[in-house]
């Protein structure tokens, strides 16, 4: 059994991720922008899933992450594969 | 400057330094003549044998390169991108407007990321290879140090990384002047890095039998030429020049702050570790360096020594200097204070010797109570020793019998 999460504390995960592990301007970060748009490449991409999995214990593959194309994408992802709360 | 010279005047511009001495060079040359040892007790360290080291002291990578870029970034790359960017400022150069096709990047190093090698493979035996960071192989690599430095400063020529283990820096730099007298380029950035201070490269190096055990005083551990010496102590750090055709520099009006006027290098083929008896290798590097500069050994007035601190090694180089050099030349290693910062050693100390000529001075070898009876040249003690000098060379010697030497003209 997990803890409870909401897609908004995933949500706030991510950008803190985001701002604190790989610098990013705060006021840059929009979901709905695609990493490209972003300037955030796919290694990054994938070092972000790695922070995320290891704090909520959820996997996601490359292929999936890759597919997911946007902040929101992945929040969704993350999301989908962890028990949340609306 | 000399006339015979001047078919080969290269120009150093810019120095970049964070060393154990201090960041920067004002901080670096105070050191150095107080002959203050930046030896100190190594919490990454604390279950070997040799417990402490060198390191540099109040480097903060995330606020010095952004948090963004320092995470994609062992921490040589780190040290080596910090000292570029300050070598360049010096230069009074700016990548903004240069034509970067025409700049080049030669960084030394040994051992390449071992910080990110050592977490990281700890990652996979522990926990698997979900664990292991994507980025953990391009942060590892040795070539990633000039990458890092080229892409920061747009420098698009050449980028190089020479691998000669303790003679990297100064193989870079001697590199680096070659590439600028055959036209390749208009500016080269070069220097060395190193920041190897894990468990597994200092375990290493004392499974070896190559560093000072002096536990109980870590501060007087690294006592070059000393009698008492014992072994080397391991550092970290990086030092970067800026090196430009004199020519070029007079015409965009810039300073000249010293002359790279020869190098030489030579391998031992002798023994992976061991300096070669007789110390023909080094000679042949010494004397390909004066005959590349176009003078005598007699015409040198200040020697920084490879000097380690090692039994062997320190008494092996007296020997040599003196035969090729005389006894005119003012000795000092600098490593009595910084340690040894492996790849980084010889460019660290390259402009340590430009620091000297400038200031018309040669620091003195820290820790030298009694100097080695063996020892027959004339080693700088105590403090620095005044004199105005002309020509200087910088000597580095490594594992596999490496042997690099830069010959260093005054402005």
């Amino acid at each position: 059994m997990t803890t409870p999460i909401t897609l908004d504390d995933l949500r706030r995960d991510v950008a803190d991720t985001l701002v604190d592990e790989f610098g990013v301007a705060r006021a840059a970060i929009d979901f709905t922008a695609t990493y490209d748009e972003m300037g955030i490449d796919s290694l990054v991409v994938l070092e972000l899933a790695m922070v995320i999995e290891s704090k909520h214990r959820i996997k996601v593959t490359e292929q999936e992450l890759s597919e997911a194309h946007t902040l929101d994408g992945v929040v969704e992802l993350l999301g989908a594969k962890r028990e949340v709360t609306a | 400057m000399n006339p015979r010279t001047a078919r080969r005047d290269v120009a150093v511009t810019g120095l970049g330094l964070l060393t154990p001495a201090g960041i920067g060079a004002a901080d670096c040359w105070e050191a150095l003549c107080a002959g203050r040892s930046a030896a100190a007790p190594d919490p990454a360290l604390e279950d070997l044998p040799t417990n402490f080291s060198c390191r540099v002291p109040g480097f903060d990578p995330d606020a010095e390169l952004t948090r963004r870029t320092a995470r994609g970034l062992d921490r040589f790359a780190q040290l080596a991108l910090v000292a570029a960017r300050d070598a360049v400022a010096d230069a009074g150069l700016d990548p903004r407007t240069w034509d970067g096709a025409r700049v080049g990047v030669v960084v030394g190093n040994s051992l390449g990321g071992t910080e990110t090698w050592e977490r990281q493979h700890r990652e996979l035996l522990e926990n698997g290879l979900r664990r292991v960071s994507p980025m953990s192989v391009p942060m590892a690599m040795v070539n990633m140090v000039a990458g890092a430095v080229s892409t920061d400063l747009h420098a698009l020529g050449p980028s190089i990384v020479p691998a000669t283990a303790c003679a990297s820096g100064t193989l870079a730099i001697g590199l680096a002047r070659d590439l600028l007298l055959a036209g390749t380029c208009d500016i080269v950035v070069a220097g060395g890095a190193e920041a190897a201070l894990t468990p597994f490269v200092v375990g290493g190096l004392s499974r070896l039998g190559g560093l000072s055990v002096r536990t109980d005083s870590p501060g007087t551990a690294s006592r070059p030429f000393d009698r008492d010496r014992d072994g080397f102590v391991a550092a970290e750090g990086a030092g970067m020049v800026v090196l430009e055709r004199a020519e070029d520099v007079v015409a965009r009006g810039g300073r000249i702050r010293s002359r790279v006027i020869g190098f030489g290098s030579s391998c031992d083929a002798h023994h992976p570790t061991s300096p070669e008896p007789g110390s023909a290798g080094v000679e042949r590097a010494i004397r390909a360096s004066l005959a590349d500069a176009g003078i005598c050994g007699r015409e040198v007035d200040h020697v920084n020594a490879h000097g380690t601190s090692t039994p062997l090694n320190d008494v092996a180089e007296a020997s040599v200097i003196r035969k090729v050099y005389g006894d005119r030349p003012l000795v000092t290693s600098t490593k009595g204070v910084t340690g040894h910062a492996l790849g980084a050693a010889g460019a660290i100390e390259a402009a340590f010797t430009v620091l000297a000529m400038e200031h018309k001075a040669v620091p003195p070898t820290a820790n030298v109570n009694v100097l080695d009876p063996g020892i027959d040249v004339d080693v700088v003690t105590e403090g620095p020793r005044n004199r105005a000098l002309q020509v200087a060379t910088s000597h580095s010697f490594g594992f596999g019998g490496h042997n690099a030497v830069l010959v260093l003209g005054a402005a």
